[in-house]
């Protein structure tokens, strides 16, 4: 396997004063992965998140790893079939209960569990290799989370081609196909009212701002936003409570910086200048491509 | 509780990217807590305006029970001075001081009207104030809650025409009710009072001219009826009455401002910083948690309008899970409208003493998402607002609803 990016001389010295602790605590061998493959395949992961740091910083990232699920996925992905039998009793029925709350329904989780087995064991060649997909797993997380993410990405990825397939269709039945773009009809928001929430939106925190999207954006409940930032529903509240203030604040103050009074910011701000309908042409063109996230290789 | 301006909503999702997704490594970092805080930050930004990754991120969440473990454990080897743990524990002793206090002040109230109602019995055994409290007053005492005339005919006529969440009076009425909502009568309380089947039949006498009843709301009136008859039949009864429910500011029983009497004004609302319902009888000095649970009775006739409607099915009015945070209330004297997390609604026409779980629906529609704002200009108009940005309306006082388009 070859590294997508330079290997620093501080993440080398790091991986050799480390192996043999990794290699133990690992066990890569008894899984079938030699000490050299296992020492390039740390190599890898730290070239691939760590830029321009020392050895202190490489020794301590190498530390944070998942070692044990590192070692087996990548022993499975290099075709070691005592590591497949291991991975298979773990997450086997793990993979398809996964499957099976994220696409909620039997025969899509089936189907989704089916595919993810099919590129995780590598049924796919290139240059007479198998491609595994366990391959690209880095020990960042535990691989339990990883093969969730993987299936959840998977999924997503499936439900937004369909969603565009059946748009297209039935825009095609229904006529719309040439409509002429909406914008014309609606009526537009002062353009003060618009650069002052910009502004307030812009001086938020992402956290906030990620807050702001997962609840209004995504219609999720505040006990799912709680959960995917990992804090306590109620916290979750008095924060959209709170950002809910500050930005009716901050807006209406932004309007009077911009010339407006008092009075015509705070009504601006209570008129619903436009629905918030669903746009279709709109939402198409937002949309990345199919292949966004398998073929993506950049990391943040 | 306002909500977000729309304006800011559109602009959020305007400001949405679809590009330079991070890889599932870091999403799953992310996810259980173990990325470097230059790679969160980073990563946090990039979730804030891609619709994609937070859905990755919410699919692949943990089942529930494995959570609170890996919250907990995300830091292994800090032990038990690790922020989270200790984080937990300065909340768990919060809460602890918290109900401490409130268990404390709860007692004091005890005791407080232990000592009124010894004062008030002690005064109410002599004989020139018996006088006071004499048939016309007990009259008086049948009055309607929100009437200021008090025959008693008249009375239970206008309860009935306040309260139309107690039934419809009308014809069109019942057609226009599409979601079943149960009443709160108070089948189980002990307070002496004569049957249901005499109220119905003193309610037919009083109210001759009343169209278009049907079981609930019979069941209802007489429960109302009930509520109101129990003050009237001995002073006794009314002072044992008093710690079980509120009663209505109409009910007097001594024309002094006494103690017992400010108890009987509605109380005040709020939700607490953590989402729990709050009442407070005493104008905020004091405040206490309420329940939504609905009792045994209740469902009974939950169950019985949900047959007589045929609309929902008997799981629909089960008791809220223990995470429900309430982030809404309205209260129109005794009539309390409670919202809050996964679209749940409360209504309570006795100041919180029973309450009834609610669903607006119209047609297949159905209220999903949090409620953020209930607001009710009078005891029949209300608006409730979600936070998915539905808007539904009332004009019947919930006893059917329509979406806003």
């Amino acid at each position: 396997m070859s590294p997508t990016k330079p290997i620093s001389a501080s993440v080398q010295s790091a991986v050799a004063d480390l192996l043999a602790e990794l290699c133990a605590k690992s066990g890569c061998e008894a899984l079938g992965l030699e000490r050299e493959n296992f020492a390039a395949v740390l190599c890898e992961v730290a070239a691939k998140y760590l830029a321009g740091t020392g050895h202190g910083d490489a020794r301590a990232f190498l530390l944070t790893l998942r070692v044990e699920e590192l070692a087996l996925a990548r022993a499975c992905a290099a075709g070691s079939n005592s590591a497949w039998e291991v991975f298979l009793n773990r997450y086997r029925e793990k993979l398809y209960q996964s499957a099976l709350r994220i696409a909620r329904e039997d025969s899509a989780a089936r189907d989704l569990a089916d595919s993810m087995y099919a590129e995780l064991y590598g049924t796919t060649t290139r240059g007479g290799e198998r491609v595994s997909k366990l391959a690209s797993f880095m020990g960042r997380g535990s691989l339990e989370g990883w093969l969730r993410t993987v299936l959840a990405q998977e999924f997503v990825n499936r439900y937004r081609r369909t969603k565009r397939l059946v748009s297209l269709d039935e825009e095609n039945e229904e006529g719309e196909q040439f409509a002429a773009p909406e914008t014309q009809a609606l009526p537009s928001a002062d353009s003060r009212l618009e650069s002052a929430t910009d502004a307030a939106l812009g001086s938020l925190a992402s956290e906030d701002r990620l807050v702001l999207a997962a609840y209004y954006l995504d219609g999720r409940t505040l006990a799912e936003v709680a959960r995917m930032l990992g804090v306590h529903e109620s916290t979750i509240s008095r924060k959209v409570d709170k950002l809910a203030k500050l930005l009716r604040k901050k807006i209406t103050a932004g309007m009077i910086q911009r010339g407006m009074s008092r009075r015509q910011a705070e009504e601006a701000l209570q008129v619903d200048v436009r629905d918030l309908r669903v746009n279709i042409r709109s939402t198409l063109t937002q949309e990345a491509p199919a292949g966004a996230f398998s073929d993506n290789k950049d990391a943040l | 509780m306002q909500d977000v301006p729309k304006i800011a909503i559109r602009r959020l999702r305007d400001a949405e990217i679809a590009e330079g997704h991070p890889d599932a490594n870091l999403l799953t970092a992310f996810a259980e807590r173990s990325l470097a805080e230059g790679e969160q930050a980073r990563l946090v930004t990039h979730l804030a305006t891609c619709r994609d990754c937070r859905d990755v991120i919410a699919l692949a969440l943990p089942p529930t029970e494995e959570v609170a473990l890996a919250a907990v454990s995300s830091r292994t080897g800090d032990g038990w001075f690790s922020w989270p743990v200790l984080r937990w524990g300065f909340v768990a002793a919060g809460v602890l001081v918290v109900a401490s206090v409130g268990v404390v002040q709860y007692k004091q109230a005890q005791e407080k009207s232990k000592s009124d109602l010894a004062i008030l019995t002690a005064r109410n055994a002599a004989p020139a104030e018996r006088q006071a409290i004499s048939p016309p007053a007990a009259e008086a005492r049948v009055a309607v809650p929100q009437a200021a005339a008090p025959k008693p005919a008249e009375g239970l006529k206008k309860l009935q025409s306040n309260r139309p969440l107690r039934g419809s009076f009308s014809a069109a009425g019942t057609a226009k009710m599409a979601t079943p909502t149960a009443t709160t009568p108070a089948p189980g309380r002990d307070d002496g009072v004569p049957s249901s089947s005499q109220m119905v039949e003193v309610q037919s006498e009083a109210a001759p001219a009343a169209t278009a009843r049907n079981a609930v709301s019979d069941q209802l009136i007489a429960s109302n009826a009930q509520t109101v008859q129990a003050q009237a039949v001995t002073q006794g009864d009314v002072v044992k009455a008093k710690p079980a429910a509120p009663l209505t500011p109409s009910v007097v029983l001594d024309p002094a401002n006494s103690p017992l009497q400010k108890e009987m004004q509605p109380p005040r609302w709020t939700i607490s910083s953590i989402g729990a319902l709050q009442r407070s009888f005493d104008e905020g000095n004091t405040w206490e948690n309420v329940s939504v649970n609905p009792t045994a009775g209740q469902s009974k006739l939950a169950t019985a309008a949900a047959e007589t409607y045929g609309k929902r099915e008997k799981n629909d009015w089960s008791p809220p899970s223990s995470s429900l945070v309430f982030r809404s209330v309205a209260a129109l004297g005794t009539e309390v409208w409670a919202g809050g997390s996964g679209g749940a609604l409360y209504h309570s026409g006795d100041s919180g003493a029973h309450w009834t779980r609610v669903v607006p629906s119209s047609g297949e529609a159905v209220l999903s998402g949090d409620i953020s704002r209930i607001e009710f200009s009078d005891l029949q108009h209300g608006t409730v607002a979600t936070s998915t940005g539905e808007d539904w309306l009332t004009s019947d006082g919930g006893l059917s609803w329509r979406r806003q388009p």
